[in-house]
C-alpha cells in the first residue's frame, strides 16, 4: 500500500521533473544581441589547451598565444583557457593552401552540446607575424578571435560589428581584435557567466 | 509482492533509459562545428581571383561524403548541383556545375561549417567559384560565404550581409575589372 502511493508521488514528481526540463530548454534564448552564440559549451568554465609541435616557437615566447588567451580570461567571467602539455585540445598549425581560409577552429561537441574536445589551426600558407607587421597576419589578433570560437561566439559579418574581436573577416596588419569589444565581453559573460 | 516487481520494473527502465542517454550524449555521435576566419574579400577582390562568375539556380544537393582533403574547412562536404543562366567571367561549357561545400551530415559524422557558403535546392544565386584544388570538375565558392549572392527580383545580398544591393550596379563592378 505504501508503495503504491510512494509509486504514484514518484509518477509525478517525474512529470514535474520532465515538464521543468522541458521548459528550461525551450526558454534557453537562441538569438542574441550583439553577438552571436551557438548554444555549444563546455561544460566546465576551466578547460585547457596545449601547443602542437607544428606550432613555430616564436607564437609562444613572443606571449602572442599566452595574450589571447588571457584577453578572455581577463574579461571578468567565470571561463578561463589554461594551459597543460597533457589535453587534448590543441593548436596546431599547417601548410593548408590559399584556400581562403587563414585559421579555423574545430570544436567537438555531444547531442546536449556540450564540448568534448577541441582545435586551433592556422594556416601556415599565409605569412604570419606576432609583431602586427604590415603585409602578415597577426598571430595575436587571429588567435583571440579564434579563442573566441574556443569559447563557442560565432563570427559577426555586419559592417556594424567590424571592430568587434568576433567580426568575421581578417587583414594583414589587422591587430585591434586583439583587445575585446564591450560586445565581445558581453558574449563571453552571457555563456559562461560574472 | 506485486509492489516489489514494479519497483524492479521502474528501476529497470530508468537504467535503460539513462544507458541509452549516456550512449547517445557521449559516445556516439561526432558532431562538430567549425569556425573558420576568413581573408577579407571585397568585390574588386572576389572578381579578379574568381575562375568564373555566373548567375544560376540550385538544381540539387547531393548526399554528403567524406574526403581527407586538409584545405577544406571540414573533411566531411557536399555537393551542390547549379544550373547557370548567364555567365559574367570565363564560360564553361558544361550545362551544369558542381560545387563543392565544406561541411555536412554523413552516417557517423555531422559537421556544420560556420563560414561556408550556403546552397539550397531552387535558390537563385550570383556565384564567384573558384577551380577545386584537388578534384577535378568541381568548383568552390570564392572566399566561402562571400563568393554567394542571392538574388531576388533586382537586388542580391551577400551572405550573411544585412546590406541590400543593385544586382545590375554588382554586374558593373564585376564587368569593370575584367576590362
Ligand atoms: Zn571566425
Amino acid at each position: 500500500m505504501g508503495v503504491a502511493i510512494f509509486l504514484r508521488k514518484l509518477k509525478f514528481k517525474l512529470i514535474f521533473v520532465g515538464v521543468g526540463i522541458f521548459l528550461l530548454l525551450v526558454s534557453i534564448p537562441a538569438v542574441a544581441l550583439a553577438f552571436s552564440y551557438s548554444a555549444i559549451r563546455w561544460w566546465s568554465t576551466t578547460t585547457y589547451v596545449r601547443y602542437d609541435s607544428s606550432v613555430p616557437d616564436s607564437w609562444q615566447s613572443s606571449g602572442a598565444l599566452y595574450n589571447a588567451r588571457r584577453a578572455w580570461n581577463n574579461a571578468g567571467s567565470k571561463f578561463r583557457i589554461y594551459y597543460s602539455s597533457s589535453s587534448e585540445n590543441v593548436v596546431k598549425a599547417g601548410y593548408y593552401g590559399k584556400t581562403d581560409w587563414i585559421a579555423k577552429a574545430s570544436i567537438n561537441y555531444n547531442l546536449l552540446g556540450y564540448i568534448n574536445q577541441a582545435e586551433i589551426i592556422f594556416n601556415r600558407s599565409y605569412p604570419w607575424s606576432t609583431t602586427g607587421a604590415s603585409d602578415y597576419y597577426d598571430v595575436q589578433n587571429i588567435a583571440t578571435h579564434e579563442f573566441g570560437h574556443w569559447l563557442q561566439l560565432n563570427d559577426l559579418y555586419s559592417s556594424t560589428d567590424y571592430y568587434k574581436t568576433m567580426y568575421g573577416h581578417a587583414k594583414t596588419g589587422e591587430t585591434y581584435k586583439r583587445t575585446l569589444h564591450s560586445d565581445d565581453i558581453a558574449g563571453i559573460k552571457y555563456i559562461y557567466g560574472e | 509482492m506485486k509492489n516489489r516487481i514494479a519497483i524492479l520494473a521502474l528501476v529497470g527502465v530508468v537504467v535503460i533509459i539513462a544507458g541509452l542517454l549516456y550512449w547517445r550524449t557521449l559516445i556516439k555521435p561526432r558532431k562538430q562545428v567549425v569556425n573558420g576566419i576568413l581573408v577579407e574579400m571585397d568585390i574588386p577582390t572576389l572578381s579578379k581571383k574568381a575562375d568564373t562568375i555566373l548567375i544560376g539556380t540550385v538544381k540539387s544537393k547531393l548526399p554528403s561524403a567524406k574526403d581527407n582533403s586538409k584545405k577544406r574547412l571540414s573533411k566531411v562536404y557536399t555537393d551542390v548541383i547549379v544550373v547557370p543562366e548567364k555567365y559574367l567571367k570565363n564560360p564553361q561549357d558544361s550545362p551544369e556545375l558542381k560545387v563543392r561545400l565544406a561541411g555536412g551530415k554523413t552516417d557517423d559524422a555531422w559537421v556544420w561549417v560556420e563560414d561556408e557558403a550556403s546552397l539550397e535546392r531552387g535558390e537563385h544565386v550570383l556565384l564567384f567559384l573558384s577551380k577545386d584544388a584537388e578534384a577535378r570538375d568541381v568548383w568552390t565558392v570564392t572566399g566561402l560565404c562571400q563568393g554567394k549572392f542571392n538574388i531576388s527580383g533586382s537586388k542580391v545580398k551577400q551572405q550573411f550581409s544585412d546590406e541590400e544591393i543593385e544586382l545590375n550596379r554588382l554586374e558593373q563592378q564585376i564587368q569593370k575589372v575584367q576590362d
